[in-house]
């Protein structure tokens, strides 16, 4: 039977310790072994992944991470599809609303016709036809007379036409300083 | 050790064997590559095809497949009228069609009884585009709103609108048809301006469409919230016009009414603002409906304000006079003895009655409309004066009026007059002139002596037109023109424009007649062209109008003067234009 010497020889030592009774390397050995294993050192702070550190911190078997990633990638596409959705309900409204921007367009183009139309000569003739309106008899021009007459004169005192009797009370008030008489006739 | 020598003689046997068929293995090892060659050639041969030289045409199908190039179109510019009222107006259209598959069969009849109550349509008409079992037809074509509202609201299957632009224009003065049809020209199904005003600014109207480029679904949908490459269009100018809808109404009724009374073939009427050289009304009968030219015979698109040479006749007194008396030549005072007739070059020339007058002055010859005073006239003032006088007043070119299809004949050489030829010229035989020209001549005393240049846009998208605010050159002095004033009021007092006296205005109209035959195969026939044209208040003209009334067939000969069938038209519409425009006379106007 071949066995490996090498199977439960191997002291266990902690990383490091001196051997003891260990054959002493030369100096020239001791520094390259120094070196490996300063390499080796370097090589293992290197960062690791934090999933590897989670799903092994969590205790995620292989199948369940697979169901996680499934899970994600559904997510994901209905996300996806949610925003299809959107965008096709978005897109519908807006033809909606463009073809009724359409509709009311050609209803302002047809109330500018029907606005003009009415307002045109030939229509308003048409009415005033129904309407038994007719044309006033021809017109004529009176023949121009100059006046003589001075019209930046200022105007002439009316003449005063209240009665007799009133007319005496004001003198009568006005020769004995009656001021209210005069103020009543005004 | 035999065995071994054996082996060993196998051996060599073997490799002879292999030895002579070496070459056969490598023919048939090439001849496998080549096979392989050539079937990978058709593969590299194909794929460089489809990839290299069908590379653009799959792309384009490509991109076609799933973009789409939407064109927005330019709004069309309105047309206005000076007091800002639409002549013509787009309106959206609806082209009825109807997918016959998609109708099924049991629904067919109902279907068909509706479009036919909702368009007017024979039922079996119908039916029978229905039972065609074609993808698509058309029922109507463009109908209006409420026919559509009406089969919308009906909701047939198989049925579906096609909306499309139609320009609209204004009902006009005489039955179907539209408001200066022949001066607006129209819009045709393409959306191209012809003839008229629509022809000659098309693009100035018709702007600049834009694009949208979009992306599109399997199913042909526009995707609307994708990326899009967009230039929005640019619509076309709205054009403010110098027509007065008011009086172009009364023009085109009242030239309807005169056309049919005197039995005529066809007539024109053109207003001008005197002071600008505007077009205020610009009337032709018979006309024709633009809203319905696709059921208009081409010849009637040709409007004969621009497009129609007339001989004017005696209205061209007024230019020779201008010219002679610009050229010191003659006054209205200066007398000629007139015997009715007058030999030039071997040929006589008569007064249009050939009675032997006498001696006349200046003012009567044009009061009388006498031909032989016109031939005197060019005679004293000299050919080459006379010549340069009809070039001053814009009888040898175009008068540039933008509307589309101005014809003109070129003013000959002097040279190439005989003496007679010009002589007949002086009263208006034997030049071909437009109407246009002809209003814009005279129009030149009405405004001083300045030659106002005709247009009939004002405004174009808000900025003066080029041709409204072009400078007015001067022609003739102003004292000319107020001595040639003068003489046309003396025509409206004494002579032959007595027809057009209007109440408040009779001392201050001026104006001309004209009577003008027909050249028939080489043959003046008794055929006429009767005009009047003339402007008022002769003291401080508003308007300035030429009437023209081609082939009046009344009793007599003498019944289709200018002074009886023009005159009286003339006299009608001027009598608008002071209502409409508020013209009061001058006081203090001394009769001639």
């Amino acid at each position: 039977m071949v066995t490996n010497p090498n199977i439960g020889l191997r002291p266990i030592r902690p990383r490091g310790s001196a051997l003891a009774g260990a054959v002493r390397l030369p100096a020239h050995a001791q520094l390259r072994s120094q070196r490996s294993r300063r390499r080796r050192r370097e090589r293992l702070s290197l960062p690791q992944p934090a999933t590897l550190d989670l799903g092994r911190r969590l205790r995620l078997g292989s199948f369940a991470r697979v169901y996680i990633l499934v899970g994600a990638v559904l997510a994901v596409v209905l996300l996806y599809l949610l925003q299809v959705a959107t965008a096709t309900q978005q897109s519908y409204e807006i033809g909606q609303l463009q073809r009724q921007q359409t509709d009311l367009l050609a209803e302002q183009d047809q109330l500018r016709y029907q606005e003009a139309a009415l307002r045109s000569p030939s229509k308003v003739e048409q009415q005033a036809a129904q309407a038994s309106l007719t044309r006033p008899v021809p017109y004529r021009y009176v023949d121009y007379r100059p006046v003589d007459l001075n019209l930046e004169a200022p105007p002439p005192a009316a003449p005063d036409s209240s009665p007799l009797w009133q007319r005496s009370l004001a003198s009568l008030d006005r020769a004995f300083g009656g001021q209210d008489a005069l103020a009543k006739g005004r | 050790m035999d065995f071994a020598r054996g082996n060993v003689r196998a051996r060599a046997r073997e490799a002879t064997r292999i030895g002579r068929r070496e070459p056969f293995y490598k023919a048939r090892v090439l001849a496998l590559l080549l096979v392989a060659l050539l079937l990978a050639s058709v593969i590299w041969g194909r794929l460089f095809y489809w990839q290299v030289v069908e590379h653009k045409t799959l792309s384009a199908d490509a991109v076609g497949q799933y973009s789409a190039q939407i064109v927005l179109p330019a709004a069309r510019g309105q047309v206005y009228d000076r007091d800002r009222l639409s002549l013509a107006i787009d309106v959206t259209v609806y082209s009825v069609f109807v997918s016959p598959d998609q109708v099924p069969a049991r629904k067919r009849e109902h279907v068909a009884v509706a479009l036919s109550s909702v368009l007017g349509k024979p039922v079996g008409e119908v039916m029978a585009i229905l039972a065609s079992q074609a993808k698509f037809a058309y029922i109507a074509r463009r109908q209006p709103k409420e026919i559509a509202d009406k089969l919308k609201h009906l909701d047939l299957p198989g049925v579906g609108l096609e909306a499309d632009q139609q320009r609209s224009y204004l009902p006009g003065g005489s039955a179907n048809v539209s408001l200066a049809a022949n001066l607006l020209g129209f819009v045709n199904y393409e959306g191209r301006g012809q003839y008229g005003i629509e022809g000659y600014y098309n693009k100035t109207l018709s702007g600049q469409a834009g694009y949208m480029s979009t992306y599109r679904d399997m199913t042909g949908r526009e995707i609307a919230l994708g990326n899009t490459a967009k230039r929005d269009p640019v619509n076309g100018q709205d054009l403010v016009l110098t027509l007065d809808s008011s009086i172009q109404h009364t023009a085109e009724e009242v030239l309807a009414a005169g056309v049919q009374a005197n039995h005529a073939e066809s007539g024109t009427v053109l207003v001008m603002d005197t002071h600008t050289g505007g077009l205020v009304a610009w009337a032709d009968y018979p006309a024709y409906n633009a809203n319905d030219f696709a059921h208009t015979a081409v010849g009637s698109f040709i409007d004969p304000a621009v497009s129609h040479l007339y001989e004017p006749g005696s209205v061209m007194k007024i230019v020779t006079l201008s010219g002679a008396i610009e050229n010191h030549a003659i006054t209205p005072q200066t007398t000629i003895y007139d015997p009715g007739w007058i030999r030039v070059q071997g040929a006589t020339l008569y007064d249009w009655d050939r009675a032997n007058r006498g001696t006349v002055s200046y003012t009567k010859v044009l009061e009388s409309s006498l031909n032989v005073g016109a031939v005197k006239a060019m005679q004293t003032e000299g050919k080459d004066a006379y010549y340069r006088n009809l070039v001053n007043f814009g009888f040898a070119r175009q008068s540039g009026m933008d509307v589309a299809a101005e014809s003109t004949e070129p003013l000959r050489a002097l040279g190439d007059f005989r003496e007679s030829e010009l002589s007949t010229t002086t009263y208006g035989q034997g030049i071909d002139v437009n109407p246009v020209q002809m209003l814009a001549a005279v129009n030149v005393v009405a405004n001083g002596g300045r030659y106002a240049q005709p247009h009939v846009v004002d405004l174009i998208g808000g900025r003066p037109a080029p041709l409204a605010i072009a400078p007015q050159p001067q022609v003739i002095s102003p004292d000319t023109a107020a001595q040639m004033t003068t003489m046309m009021k003396s025509v409206v007092q004494h002579g032959s424009g007595h027809e057009t006296r209007i109440d408040g205005f009779q001392l201050d109209e001026a104006g001309k007649t004209g009577t003008s035959q027909m050249l028939v195969n080489g043959q003046y026939s008794l055929d006429v062209w009767s005009s009047y044209v003339g402007f008022m208040p002769a003291s401080n003209p508003r308007f300035t109008m030429l009437v023209i009334v081609r082939k009046p067939h009344n009793a007599t000969w003498i019944l289709n003067d200018g002074y009886i069938v023009a005159a009286p038209l003339w006299k009608r519409i001027a009598q608008a234009i002071v209502l409409n425009w508020h013209i009061a006379p001058t006081p203090g106007i001394a009769p001639v």
